[in-house]
């Protein structure tokens, strides 16, 4: 354990704190040399990405809470007097948009 | 900080309590909708060249999702976009009304001006990144900030279409149509992104900036008159 007797060779006006000033510059390069240092923390962070949360139940039931509060803000949201826009047939895209992230030509290829 | 440095007089209050906790609240917030957005985005990409890998995305592990939902996260990963949107929008407002009525938006954002902003670009070019005094922005900063705070209004606007496209077909006629909102609604994230990229290097940098903003405090602009003259 550290001694708490103060040391004799200590200033009593405490620690001169010009040469942080006098020598700004070479402060500075130690700073970045910190920067580098945080660099490696911040690459330890990346390995956290490999943690996966989503599939804990606490985070689910988090989750399923947020999805039924959506439900109820959007059953506040709905007019029923609102109905969805029609479109005319030259609106269609051909070929029509569908939920994937491969291209139509896949689709039959596959099949 | 550098360790010994005299606490008190010198230091000043640049980030108070609600606009530090609004800050990294957004962070959280931001990293969850983008995380989560890009797997939504890779089930019906928009442009055929742009896929984000699925390890930088959010919406739980792809095998166990596909074994369950026969999905590789979808469903999971708009549950997480539907739930991290009141974080992102509750906390924004609340940033919002707090800047705006304390004035804090307009005393610290604005104006920017043009002229202001060519020397900052010089200076940064050559090297020059002024940083002493945390109390101010300068013109770039300013520009940076009042823009990404534009993206996120803009992305929070453009997604309530998204999510809501029948109660809001005003809104998405204004954005040209369904795919038209999507894109606004990439673009912004794009904004974003681009927006972090340098935020959080220039943080890294000067971790000065990054000090201040967890303890709110940095060096008064007086006690920089102690500095030598370059």
């Amino acid at each position: 354990m550290r001694s708490l007797a103060r040391s004799l060779f200590r200033p009593d006006e405490g620690i001169d704190q010009s040469p942080l000033f006098e020598d700004k510059r070479l402060v500075e390069k130690i700073e970045r040399r910190l920067f580098l240092r945080q660099g490696l923390s911040l690459g330890a962070l990346t390995l956290l990405t490999g943690c996966d949360i989503s599939n804990k139940n606490a985070v689910q039931a988090v989750l399923k809470g947020f999805s039924r509060w959506n439900d109820r803000v959007q059953a506040w949201l709905f007019d029923p007097a609102k109905l969805a826009p029609t479109f005319s047939e030259a609106d269609v895209v051909k070929p029509p948009r569908f939920n994937a992230f491969y291209s139509i030509d896949e689709v039959k290829r596959s099949t | 900080m550098i360790p010994g440095m005299q606490e008190g007089g010198g230091r000043v209050l640049v980030h108070p309590a609600l606009v530090r906790l609004t800050h990294w609240l957004n962070a959280v917030a931001v990293l969850i909708m983008i995380g989560s957005g890009w797997r939504i985005y890779d089930n019906v990409p928009i442009f055929s060249f742009i896929h984000f890998p699925l390890w930088a995305t959010l919406g739980g592990d792809p095998d166990l999702t596909y074994a369950r939902n026969s999905d590789v996260g979808f469903s999971n990963a708009l549950l997480w976009h539907l739930a991290g949107m009141w974080l992102f929008v509750v906390n924004g407002l609340v940033y919002l009304i707090y800047a705006t009525l304390s004035g804090r938006l307009w005393r610290r954002m604005l104006p920017i001006r043009p002229s202001e902003l060519f020397s900052t670009i010089a200076d940064t070019l050559r090297l020059k990144l002024a940083h002493e005094d945390l109390t101010v922005y300068n013109a770039v900063q300013k520009l940076l900030y009042v823009g990404v705070i534009a993206a996120m209004i803009l992305a929070a606007i453009s997604g309530l279409s998204l999510w809501k496209p029948v109660q809001f077909q005003t809104l998405i006629a204004l954005f040209q149509g369904f795919q038209g909102a999507r894109l606004v609604h990439f673009l912004c994230m794009t904004a974003i992104v681009l927006f972090l990229v340098v935020h959080v290097t220039l943080a890294l940098l000067v971790p000065r900036t990054l000090l201040s903003m967890i303890t709110g405090r940095a060096r008064a602009p007086a006690s920089l008159s102690l500095e030598p003259a370059e």
